[in-house]
């Protein structure tokens, strides 16, 4: 067992001597970039070993390079062989593969309790009685005896036409030692692979996807141990034809093969991913033997290649609450072809997978007291839950807290800032970047920040204008419009400046007035007050860690003392991350999503009238913010 | 056994709000005018008090009343050129409460008026009439910002209503109001929340909340003034809850709103069976302006003398002793 520390992360992970380096730094959350496919040829995956010792990938030492400084090896070619120091040059990440992880903390416990039960998909490998004279009991009822024999908790058995084409021979060659690919679907079990045993025993891993309008994500499940090893995001390749599911729905109508183009572009995305994930830990396609799909509904049908034209007409209507379970093959994702697909089901035209992940992955169904789910992603969606009651609702958040349409918005990847202080005595910008770089761009919590920072500091007054009066060389007119600096080219070294405008800031306005109309108006229908929840979970890609404090000083989130709110990160990968690993947690999302209620936010009167109230810092009923306290401009 | 009335029980009150000084109080008017104070719906004698009247301002332009039909124009005469003869014709001759003095003018669209020939104005309408003023700039946020600030130091000390603050633009004009001693209009596009926002932005900027007026962009009748009703009401209502940031009292347009309606303007050649021009117009302008006092409105800006005289009958049955 190794010791090896990554830098400039500092992060230590321990390690098997003979591991593959690309691997080990991976598991620790930092992928490297890995264009050739770990062939040793391309050179994105040199990293610098500052100290300690390396081994070669067939043995012997580690081939290394010299360069200025140190020496230079490829993290793919290069096995661990004792303790090891190792410096990680930043353009070697993978850029786009975002340490999703560090938010999942509320759900990992979930998961480290529930262990793995029942995957999705499983394999298993099993000596089969051959048949003796006299013994004409069929091929699979051999096999069938052999798995209930090795696992009671199977239920009813069949299998599918391939596994029966392939049965009689695979059986007779591998000498009746076989493995067996069974898949546990919501009824019933299915046999839906045999092969000789020595093919295929190796660890097997499914991948739980969140589709989002506009960032993907994936976990990669080692489904024998239920162990993440690798997570990662990519921007959704549909943005090009809309920012928003109406604008895309609009696309798919107005374009010949509208609906075929967008599931083509998700598909896409998704096999990106996909490969990412599989080139991270350096897996085969065929290793990938499950996936889990949560999404909004309308990011489901793309993905399914149904037309989506009812769900933004009233009353909005999905074409599916729950789906029976496909094959990666027939949805053309690069994994096992035979891979079972489980999209998790959906409520209504807008409450989707993505919310009845949510509220699995949070426990909100067994809430004994008020608990609401905050998911803030292009569109947000609000569920209140206590005592069994599950009541949701949706409005248009919008993406900018995703870092979609704010000039310099990312999604919360390496180099994003995530955290934003500005002390106006100094006139000093404090930033907290994504993995200690070179600022590159502002992700949710970053903005959050902003607001809060800017609105405490009077540079934005309560209806978050810029006062042109303050004195500060970082608020500038440019294009006719003023902008905040937050950090000029050179400072702390930004490549360029990188500065948020009055746009941007109504924007967000904008998105946060959505977010907490959303919340007040379902509350009230409910005759519920904010002061009654007991918990309040957000959830959302905003990145890794978000100050609640701050969240309410913007009247993003009602005014609760912070112990009650708890930033949850992205939930519905969770949800889907879940029902991977467990049957008990997929047959609870079916029951989840039969349970709640849903209501339209758009038809309630009071809606429009919160919305314009929520556009102000914190919110023009300053009486429902008393911890907000802000001395005025002047 | 006797009928016992029932009453509401309101906590909340409206502010206070005097308009205009006179010498002892470092201005130059003669009279000044006192709003608010309510603490019920309108006019509910049996259930709260209405302390303070509504009053009606009249409204004088720094320029000639163009495009109006002949009923109203004759109304004024020749005084209309003129600003300091046209505000002390309606002063002496139809006991206008205020005179709202609009530099319309002034927009770069039009006139162009600089700020050194609106203050001329201004100083002569203050001469020439000794009721408190309104002074309200001419829309385009540009011109009101070098604008109101001469004319607000040229008056300083008057308390008069400057006219207005919004959400985009306040600034300047909570600025001026701070300097010279004046009261800020807060403008909002009917809507309630845009309102208690441009009050609370105000104040953020050091206005006193017993300085300011709230005005909701109001139409005539016929154009959407039962939705203007409504949030007159709410807004009332939020003050009588004791909302303080909804406490002030509201000024509605009614006098420019009116005559832009075709019902107000078209002569009975092209619309017979609407009845005569002279009396319908009027009537339009009082009616609307009628809904607004039930509404709340402390401040009627009117035009029309006549429409003016029967508002002001309205409001002495409905306040005074016999009512």
């Amino acid at each position: 067992m190794a010791s090896i520390t990554f830098r400039p992360d500092n992060l230590t992970v321990t390690a098997n001597d003979g591991e593959l380096l690309a691997v080990v730094a991976a598991r620790a959350g930092l992928a490297l970039r890995s264009d050739c496919g770990g062939q040793g040829a391309c050179r994105k995956c040199a990293v610098r070993l500052a100290s300690g010792e390396l081994g070669g990938k067939e043995g012997g030492a580690a081939e290394t390079r010299a360069v200025e400084g140190g020496v230079e090896v490829l993290a793919c070619q290069t096995t661990i062989a004792g303790d090891a120091v190792i410096t990680i040059p930043e353009a070697n990440r993978a850029a786009d593969l975002t340490p999703l992880a560090k938010t999942l903390g509320h759900v990992a416990e979930t998961l480290a309790g529930q262990g793995v039960r029942e995957p999705l998909a499983a394999r298993r490998c099993l000596a089969i009685k051959p048949p003796a004279k006299g013994d004409s009991i069929a091929d699979v009822d051999r096999i069938f005896d052999a798995l209930r024999a090795a696992d009671p908790r199977l239920r009813q058995l069949s299998a599918d036409l391939p596994t029966l084409r392939a049965l009689p021979t695979v059986l007779r060659q591998s000498d009746w030692s076989i493995c067996t690919t069974i898949v546990d679907g919501l009824s019933a079990s299915q046999l839906a692979n045999v092969a000789s045993a020595c093919d295929i025993d190796r660890p097997v891993f499914g991948l739980a996807i969140d589709v989002g309008t506009s960032t993907i994500a994936a976990s990669l499940v080692n489904l024998g141990t239920g162990r993440t090893v690798a997570t990662g995001g990519k921007r959704n390749g549909q943005i090009r034809y809309g920012d928003d599911v109406i604008s895309r729905i609009i696309w798919t109508e107005e374009h010949e093969n509208g609906v075929e183009t967008m599931r083509r572009t998700v598909v896409e995305t998704l096999n990106e991913v996909i490969e990412e994930a599989r080139r991270a830990v350096s897996l085969a396609p065929d290793d990938i033997i499950a996936l889990t799909v949560a999404g909004n509904s309308t990011m489901m049908n793309f993905l399914l290649g149904i037309p989506s034209g009812p769900i933004r007409r009233d009353p909005h209507t999905p074409p599916a609450s729950w789906l029976p379970l496909f094959t990666a093959g027939e949805l053309g994702l690069n994994v096992w072809s035979r891979a079972p697909v489980m999209c998790l089901p959906t409520v209504s035209g807008f409450v989707g997978a993505d919310i009845t992940a949510g509220v699995l992955a949070t426990g909100l169904a067994e809430a004994r007291e008020l608990v609401v789910l905050v998911d803030v992603g292009t569109n947000g969606e609000i569920v209140v839950g206590m005592d069994g009651m599950l009541v949701c609702a949706s409005c248009s958040a919008g993406p900018a807290f995703e870092g979609v349409g704010i000039e310099c918005g990312m999604h919360g990847a390496p180099g994003a800032i995530e955290g934003v202080a500005y002390d106006p005595a100094t006139d000093e910008v404090t930033l907290e970047v994504i993995g200690h770089q070179r600022p590159q761009g502002v992700c949710g919590t970053g903005f959050i920040d902003i607001l809060a920072s800017l609105f405490e500091a009077g540079v934005v007054d309560r209806g978050a204008r810029f006062s042109e009066d303050f004195e500060t060389e970082r608020l500038r007119l440019r294009e006719h419009e003023l902008e905040f600096v937050l950090a000029f080219a050179g400072e702390h070294g930004a490549a360029r400046d990188l500065a948020i405008s009055q746009s941007d800031i109504e924007n967000l306005i904008r998105s946060k007035a959505a977010v907490h109309a959303g919340i007040s108006t379902l509350l009230c229908k409910l005759h519920l007050e904010p002061e009654m929840i007991r918990r309040l979970y957000l959830a959302g890609a905003f990145g890794s860690h978000l100050d609640v404090r701050k969240a309410v000083q913007i009247g993003m989130l009602p005014d609760l003392p912070v112990e009650r709110v708890e930033y949850v990160g992205n939930t519905s990968l969770a949800g889907a991350q879940l029902c991977l690993v467990s049957r008990e947690a997929r047959e609870k999302v079916r029951a989840i999503a039969a349970a709640m209620t849903y209501i339209e936010l758009s038809v309630e009167p009071g809606f429009m009238e919160e919305y314009v109230g929520s556009m102000f810092l914190p919110h023009t009923q300053t009486e429902r913010f008393p911890s907000v306290v802000r001395t005025p401009t002047v | 056994m006797a009928f016992e009335m029932p009453t509401e029980r309101w906590s909340g009150k409206l502010n206070t709000v005097t308009i205009g000084a006179t010498s002892a109080q470092g201005g130059t008017r003669t009279s000044t005018v006192t709003v608010g104070g309510e603490t019920t719906l309108p006019f509910l004698k049996f259930e709260g008090e209405t302390p303070n009247p509504p009053v009606v301002a009249m409204e004088v332009l720094d320029m000639p009343l163009t495009d109006v039909p002949p009923g109203l124009a004759a109304a004024y005469g020749d005084v209309v050129g003129d600003p300091a003869a046209w505000a002390k014709k309606c002063v002496d001759e139809y006991a206008a409460d205020m005179i709202c003095l609009r530099f319309a003018g002034a927009n770069p669209e039009g006139a162009d008026k600089s700020p050194e020939e609106c203050r001329a104005v201004l100083q002569a309408v203050l001469q020439a009439v000794g009721v408190p003023l309104v002074i309200w700039g001419c829309g385009n946020f540009e011109k009101d910002n070098n604008l109101i600030p001469v004319l607000s130091q040229a008056a300083a000390g008057e308390r008069c209503l400057l006219g207005s603050a919004v959400q985009d633009n306040y600034k300047t004009i909570a600025a001026c109001s701070l300097a010279d001693g004046h009261l800020v209009i807060s403008e909002a596009p009917l809507d309630i929340q845009i309102q208690k926002q441009v009050n609370i932005l105000l104040t953020d900027m050091g206005v006193s909340s017993e300085n300011i007026i709230m005005y909701q962009t109001t139409g005539g009748l016929g154009y959407g003034v039962e939705y203007a009703y409504s949030i007159m009401e709410r807004t009332r209502l939020a003050a009588l809850s004791g909302d303080k940031m909804m406490s002030m009292p509201m000024i509605a347009v009614v006098g420019s709103e009116c005559w832009k309606t075709k019902e107000a303007r078209l002569s009975e050649e092209v619309a017979p069976e609407w009845g005569e021009a002279a009396v319908r117009g009027p009537i339009w302008e009082a009616t609307t302006a009628n809904l607004f006092l039930h509404g709340g409105t402390d401040i009627l800006v009117m035009w029309h003398p006549q429409a003016v005289a029967q508002v002001k009958e309205t409001i002495a049955q409905l306040t005074g002793e016999g009512a």
